[in-house]
């Protein structure tokens, strides 16, 4: 859902007509290149339809599994910088004017500060490897992460169900 | 001097009179292959005008315009093929590394070095048809024999050390390829990738030891060597040379360790390959081991698309494909790791076995 942007497919399928197909239609490598457009093609259509909700529904769950990563590390933990950093991540208010932008934007630093949230919680598991509240968090970041993809997979199936290159 | 000269045949020339000396060769054609995917490469045909013996048909490489799949110095590249020309592995002999900056074409470096005549494809390779059967199993023993000849190298004398981060021990090899792989990505990651930063510390702790320490080519198979009469004459693109366990380089292997089940018996897999592996070397590889190999393929997989989509977000190269690989194969690979870790650990398996042969045969196809 992250990269590349619907506007960052639109701009590849441009350059590849201009610079893959337009000029060998016919070559086995245009020909190729033009099921992968294709390809690509439906899965900008079901972000367009699908994405903007989808980035809603992670954001929320990002919010929550990260304070719950900020709760154990304020407390048991005992990491205020790590803690304050997720803090900061939680209450950024996002500067773009476009609201779907925005949205992107915010979702964007959470997964940030979730890949930030593992790394530290990750540098801590000796200390905290039988504490439940410890294994709750890492669980809580797992089941998230699995979550995440099973949305991602909404905008890939069935975009790429069909002939391929 | 071609400095800020485009790369053409007049200033090629221009390079080889400085090179050889005027007079000496007359070069006779500069093509561009087209589907390079980590480094622009061009076939070179020159005539020796001087009786010289030196080789007709070169390939002149250097860094892509924009950014490669394989985040590794056309240097490094250089550096390998330049110690394997004094093994008797088959590789393509380097002629020279050009880095003066007054004989650069477009500020890039360059390298050249001779061409072997071959294909990179071989007929009916992966035809299923059991009247293949026979030729699918001789292609597979000859790719294993070249990997085994390239394990059993002195890497110590030939200097690899210089270049390649040597394991502590046996029990770090696995390791070794996981920081490796990760340091490549902290060179260049511009968007978060939280599955990956999960995904480390399991990888970290179920690495397998090694049963030697060896020279690794990386990717290999169909699509990366050179085949000519159904044997490689030149094993091709070292850009994932490293040193470590040797399960890695059976991961890696495209579409030449294939499967071969007929009325029930299985004829060919992974396992009679390592089998014959071990005729040949005595090191016992077992698919266990490759298949913790292939989610670190998934993990390299994932950071050379990422490394690759660098060329549509800031537009020097914005190839669908470039863009097709982030989407599809992306999420397939981060959803295999992640399963390696969380799904399948639920399930009481101790990891899968991801196939990254999608993702590896389709960069192939365009390499």
């Amino acid at each position: 859902m992250l990269r590349p942007t619907p506007e960052e497919v639109l701009k590849s399928i441009s350059w590849t007509f201009d610079n893959e197909i337009r000029t060998k239609p016919a070559d086995p490598l245009a020909v190729s290149y033009s099921l992968t457009v294709s390809n690509m093609i439906r899965h900008v259509l079901l972000c367009m339809q699908r994405e903007e909700g989808l980035i809603v529904i992670d954001t929320a769950e990002l919010r929550a599994v990260l304070a719950q990563a900020q709760g154990f590390l304020a407390g048991k933990g005992n990491d205020e910088m790590a803690a304050k950093r997720i803090e900061d991540a939680l209450a950024v208010k996002p500067a773009s004017d476009a609201p779907s932008q925005r949205a992107r934007e915010n979702w964007r630093a959470l997964r940030w500060a979730v890949e930030d949230a593992i790394k530290v919680l990750r540098g801590i598991r000796d200390r905290f490897a039988k504490d439940s509240d410890y294994l709750a968090v890492r669980k809580a970041i797992r089941d998230y992460l699995d979550r995440s993809l099973n949305r991602e997979s909404e905008l890939i199936r069935e975009a790429f169900t069909i002939a391929r290159r | 001097m071609t400095a800020g000269r485009a790369l053409s045949e007049t200033s090629l020339q221009l390079y080889f009179d400085h090179l050889w000396g005027k007079g000496t060769t007359q070069l006779v054609e500069l093509t561009r292959f087209t589907r390079g995917v980590s480094r622009e490469t061009w076939g070179v045909e020159i005539k020796n005008l001087d009786g010289s013996n030196r080789p007709t048909s070169l390939i002149l490489r250097r860094p892509l315009e924009s950014h490669g799949y394989i985040p590794r110095t056309l240097r490094f590249e250089y550096e390998i093929a330049y110690r394997l020309a004094k093994t008797n592995i088959p590789v393509a002999h380097p002629i020279r590394y050009e880095d003066d900056p007054d004989w650069a074409f477009d500020g890039r470096e360059f390298f050249l070095r001779e061409q072997i005549a071959g294909s990179w494809n071989v007929l009916n390779a992966v035809d299923p048809d059991p009247k293949y059967d026979a030729h699918r199993i001789a292609l597979s023993k000859e790719m294993i024999e070249k990997l085994a000849m390239v394990h059993m190298l002195d890497w110590k004398a030939l200097d690899f050390p210089a270049i390649l981060e040597v394991p502590a021990s046996l029990e770090d090899s696995g390791r070794r390829a996981v920081r490796e792989t990760y340091r490549d990505l902290a060179q260049f990651q511009y968007e978060p990738m939280p599955v990956l930063a999960e995904v480390e510390e399991w990888l970290l702790d179920n690495a397998p030891p090694a049963p030697k320490i060896v020279l690794l080519k990386g990717t290999n198979g169909l699509g990366e060597e050179v085949f000519s009469n159904n044997r490689i004459v030149a094993l091709s693109d070292w850009e994932q040379c490293s040193l470590g366990d040797p399960a890695q380089d059976f991961a890696r292997t495209q579409d030449l360790l294939p499967e071969i089940v007929r009325n029930g018996k299985t004829i060919w897999s992974m396992q009679h390959a390592l089998d014959y592996y071990r005729e040949l070397t005595g090191i016992t590889v077992t698919v266990t081991a490759v298949d913790y190999y292939r989610l670190i393929g998934c993990l390299d997989g994932l950071i050379a698309f990422n490394s690759a989509l660098r060329a549509v977000v800031d537009g020097t190269e914005p190839n669908i494909r470039r863009a097709y690989y982030s989407v599809e194969l992306s999420h397939n690979f981060n959803r295999r790791l992640l399963d390696a870790v969380y799904g399948r650990a639920n399930q009481g398996q101790a990891f899968g076995t991801p196939d990254v042969k999608e993702g590896s045969a389709i960069v192939a196809a365009d390499a």
